[in-house]
């Protein structure tokens, strides 16, 4: 059985980069979505912080209606020896670590999409609980 | 009287010019390095790719190397990036891009499907549950509501089983048609 390691992670800034909802005028609500989401991590070790890039785009019978993209990002200052360069000159976060920053950040993603769709006519467009080791 | 450190007094005597130099060569040697590990180059496999000796590319990197413009433009080539990738500041390491997709994914909330109203009471939502049920409240008591399922369409009519054993039936402009206690 494989031992999990919970990381003390500090999500340090979360930054919405760009949102966008469009309709078509035969747009009829319904609660069946599909979602697509592009997770891009980066790590800057300059300032020791771990990025994560999440786009969220969302489709209603085949039409993208909606996307959201943030940047969240952790410090992780106290993981550093954990983080290590290959030889190849790439960094490599640990998997654990990994998914942690992953979950979180799509967690956070589902309630900034709640509050910003609520009272529109996505207001039903609720992100989807995914197993972070999925992702 | 205003005195500094010996290193104070030694880096004063370098005329400023000079120091500029020296400062944007060591701060393009750091690029350069960070471009070529980034691009996934060693100094070796990126010394074959160039067609120089490794001891040159230690020499660029070394932060002494007055570089050509035109030796530039080949280090840029080379590596698929622009002149100003060079004076750019270092951009946070890309280690992974993943795609997840979810189809047909059901909203935890109901979707609300249409309003109806009884005699005395406010309009009320019918919402539609995951397992396709009509369903709204019937009453406007916030402490105990009770729920109603509405059965079925019965020739356009939604009959509506209420809590309490009462069976309602409503018009779709919202006329009670029928009430009865079962």
């Amino acid at each position: 059985m494989s031992k999990k390691t919970k990381h003390a992670l500090s999500l340090v800034n979360i930054e919405i980069i760009g949102q966008e909802m469009s309709f078509t005028t035969d747009f009829k609500p319904s609660n069946i979505f599909d979602y697509g989401l592009e997770i891009e991590s980066r790590y800057d070790p300059t300032h020791k912080l771990a990025i994560i890039k999440l786009l969220i785009e969302i489709r209603a019978d085949g039409f993208k209606c909606a996307s959201q993209t943030g940047q969240y990002w952790f410090n992780v200052s106290a993981f550093e020896s954990e983080i290590k360069r290959g030889r190849d000159g790439h960094y490599q976060i640990p998997a654990d670590l990994q998914i942690q920053m992953n979950d979180i950040a799509v967690n956070t993603a589902r309630g900034l999409m709640y509050s910003q769709f609520k009272g529109t006519l996505l207001h039903t467009a609720i992100l989807p609980v995914i197993d972070p080791t999925e992702i | 009287m205003k005195t500094g450190s010996a290193l104070d007094n030694l880096l004063n005597e370098i005329p400023v010019n000079d120091r500029a130099k020296t400062t944007e060569r060591m701060r393009l040697a750091v690029r350069l390095f960070d471009l070529i590990t980034e691009a996934g180059y060693s100094k070796s496999s990126f010394a074959h790719l160039m067609g120089k000796e490794a001891s040159v590319i230690t020499k660029w990197l070394s932060g002494t190397h007055n570089f050509t413009y035109d030796t530039l433009v080949d280090i840029t080539l080379a590596l698929g990036v622009n002149m100003i990738a060079l004076h750019e500041e270092r951009q946070p390491q890309l280690l992974a891009v993943k795609h997840y997709k979810i189809n047909g994914a059901q909203s935890p909330i109901p979707e609300m499907i249409n309003w109806y109203s009884v005699a005395g009471y406010a309009s009320k939502p019918i919402f539609k549950n995951l397992n396709e049920k009509l369903w709204g409240i019937a009453s406007d008591s916030f402490t105990s509501p009770p729920i109603i399922i509405i059965d079925n369409l019965y020739q356009g009519i939604p009959v509506i089983k209420g809590g309490k054993q009462k069976r309602t039936m409503i018009s779709t402009e919202g006329k009670i048609i029928e009430e009865s206690h079962e």
